[in-house]
């Protein structure tokens, strides 16, 4: 009788685990939705009660077998980080199980002759489960205390934020550790025959949950670099079209310049001297300036060496001379590794950009400088200045919808808000000086290493 | 005291370099003001060592941005910037495309000199001018209190009666301070800057430290406590710290 209601218990707790983990693996961060919960629970609850009356070894490795290759699915699909401590947590969830049934158990054999040390093997397995259980429930925001939940971002940023390798080593670790206690706890589970089959799985767990992870990396990985190929291709185009463009501005100039030198002869043949200075003051000049000052600009591109980056700018300052705002730049040095994804940086100043462009445009002045700059502690600094017509309420700047150009368009400044928010080491200065709407971004070096 | 300030003048042209040496000298003339001039035609990266810097030195600069190929005129501004954080820099360039507005915000430069431009005397009187306003304001009894932000980039002088609000940013852990059109992101906390700032600044919430010379009105709502500040900007507001903040505007509003 004792033994049947063991069994139940055993069942419950570790379905409890089991539908736990599953339910955090498919989704739903915030709350537990008994519709999707039961099933899990119930079937995991059958599937114990099952093998415990059914005691054939080739049926419950089938069983277990089903159970594994859910696993596997689930890991390639939806693996990550939060989802490896869910599933350590069910590892040791149910080993707790086991342990408590053993402890619990009539026919309870110690595996070791000193049985001091096993109550310190046992212990320090439960210390990593409560370590591992309270991870478990933070993530749930299950405490709303401030400190316990500061602990749990902590912990779990740098688990987030440390790099795969590392990440995977420590995960090695735990599992290695899990595992001895797990295998010290089947062990007995072999000296109580009928069980045996049981816990393999729980032997299986860590290896899986190692491949799964490293499968779910490599297919990230594939899926990144494909992307990035096809952003560095898109603007590959981009600059191309521009180089183009270019070349046929030049070949126009050219031809200008050819008829320019033919009426200067005119004049110069007439000796209308006065008429020479007229056409040279209006045409010429007018002229010059204009391509001198697109040279400079461009000129800068060069020191740009982040290519979707140089794409942005170019096509950015094109546009803007297209709408004859003055663009002046200055770049003292070459702008290289920042320590941000390229995808990012380019988001930050497609925004301040295309806001510059679009306020600069509607402005008197019409000016937009851009200086990068960097000092002698290697912090870059981005500043994008413009002038402008209505100035910005600077409390709502970053709100969302908010905007000076009419409804449905401010969603720049909140999405460059998000994106900052992910960089430590990255901070945003906004300031409006001299008549000038002028942001600053400024990229420290410190954590770049 | 006024014995202590110098100007410096650093351009590689030396026709420029007497032309505004004049013209500087002109108007020191004509206000009888004793102030050091110096004049720089090469090596320029010695200015840096030679600058003096103290609470009762003020150092103009008249800086060429592009000097020569081997030291870059932004780089050296960049330096004495970091030394001299109360320096006036104006510019001289003969670049009207130059980056001017975003470099100028950068270096905290006062103004530019346009190279050749026939009015670079008012040009120069105008600075010189400007200077002497707020340095003189800054010697009066009543001087502005100011606070030095040092961002990973710029650093700001801001009057403490401009400072609106702090705010901390949680997902960073940095602080942003509020004026009526600055938002400036730097790394501190904000119990270090209420132990610098006056007894009119209010920690009204843990994310907020708020200056009450810019409170506009409280809303006692308790599902929705907030102060509404200068500008429209709006703050949390602690139930366990509200009964100060009230006690505040009993007195004062």
């Amino acid at each position: 009788m004792n033994g049947i209601i063991y069994n139940i218990a055993e069942a419950i707790l570790a379905g409890t685990a089991f539908s736990l983990t599953i339910q955090a693996m498919v989704g739903s961060k915030s709350r537990l939705k008994p519709s999707r919960f039961l099933p899990y629970l119930s079937l995991t609850i059958l599937g114990y009660l099952f093998l415990e009356w059914v005691p054939m070894l080739a049926v419950r490795v089938v069983f277990w077998a089903l159970i594994v290759t859910l696993l596997v699915i689930l890991f390639y699909h939806m693996a990550d980080i939060k989802n490896m401590l869910y599933l350590s947590a069910f590892i040791l969830l149910n080993i707790a199980g086991v342990v408590a049934l053993n402890l619990f158990k009539a026919h309870y054999v110690p595996l070791l002759k000193n049985s001091r040390l096993e109550w310190l093997i046992g212990l320090l397995g439960v210390a990593i489960l409560a370590a591992l259980c309270a991870l478990f429930l933070l993530s749930w925001n299950f405490f709303s205390r401030n400190s316990l939940r500061k602990l749990y971002r902590v912990l779990y940023k740098k688990l987030a934020n440390t790099p795969p390798s590392l990440y995977v080593r420590l995960t090695l670790v735990l599992m290695f550790v899990m595992s001895v206690i797990g295998l010290i706890w089947i062990y007995r589970g072999i000296l109580d025959k009928d069980r045996f089959s049981l816990y393999i799985p729980f032997l299986l767990l860590p290896v899986l949950n190692l491949f799964g992870y490293l499968l779910y990396k490599l297919a990230i990985r594939n899926k990144i670099k494909l992307e990035e190929q096809k952003e560095k291709y898109d603007q590959l185009l981009i600059y191309t079209g521009i180089i183009e463009k270019l070349t046929k501005d030049v070949r126009a100039f050219r031809h200008d310049y050819n008829n320019i030198l033919l009426t200067l002869r005119s004049y110069i043949e007439q000796n209308d001297i006065e008429g020479l200075k007229t056409y040279y003051n209006r045409e010429i000049l007018k002229n010059q300036s204009v391509v001198l000052n697109e040279n400079s600009v461009f000129l800068y591109i060069e020191y740009i060496k982040c290519v979707p980056l140089k794409g942005l700018l170019t096509t950015a300052f094109q546009r803007a001379l297209e709408r004859d705002i003055q663009v002046s730049v200055s770049i003292d040095d070459y702008l290289d590794e920042t320590g941000m994804q390229a995808i990012d940086l380019c988001r930050i100043m497609g925004i301040f950009l295309d806001n510059a462009i679009e306020a600069a445009r509607d402005s008197q002045d019409k000016v937009i400088s851009l200086s990068v700059t960097r000092n002698e502690d290697r912090d870059v600094s981005i500043v994008v200045a413009n002038s402008f017509t209505d100035k910005p309420k600077m409390n709502l700047l970053f709100e969302e919808g908010y905007t000076t150009k009419g409804n449905g368009r401010g969603t720049g400044l909140a999405t460059l808000k998000a994106i900052l928010e992910q960089y430590e080491h990255v901070t945003l200065n906004t300031v409006i000086e001299n008549g000038f709407f002028i942001q600053e971004l400024n990229i420290s070096s410190a954590c770049r290493e | 005291m006024e014995e202590n300030n110098r100007i410096y003048i650093v351009e590689d042209d030396k026709q420029i370099s007497e032309q505004i040496k004049s013209c500087v000298g002109e108007y020191l003339a004509a206000h009888r003001l004793r102030w050091g001039v110096r004049t720089v035609t090469d090596r320029f990266d010695s200015v840096v060592d030679e600058i003096e810097t103290g609470p009762d030195v003020l150092n103009v600069y008249f800086l060429d941005i592009i000097l020569g190929d081997a030291s870059n005129g932004l780089k050296l501004a960049q330096k004495i910037r970091n030394k001299d954080t109360y320096g006036y820099i104006v510019f001289i360039t003969s670049h009207m495309e130059f980056a001017f507005p975003a470099i100028q915000y950068k270096i905290r430069a006062l103004d530019y000199i346009l190279k050749g431009d026939e009015e670079i005397k008012r040009k120069i009187f105008q600075c010189m001018d400007t200077i002497r306003r707020e340095t003189s304001v800054k010697n009066d009894e009543q001087r502005e209190q100011t606070i030095l932000i040092r961002t990973s980039g710029t650093d700001f002088i801001i009057p403490i009666k401009d400072i609106i609000y702090f705010e901390t940013n949680t997902a960073k852990r940095s602080i942003i301070l509020h004026t009526s059109d600055k938002s400036i992101e730097f790394r501190d906390t904000l119990d270090e800057l209420q132990k610098n700032l006056d007894s009119l600044f209010y920690r009204c919430h843990r994310s907020f430290l708020i200056n009450l010379r810019h409170v506009r009105s409280i809303s006692k709502d308790r599902s929705d406590l907030h102060v509404t500040l200068s500008c429209g900007y709006k703050c949390l507001i602690s139930p366990r710290y509200l009964k100060g903040l009230l006690r505040y505007e009993r007195y004062h509003l």
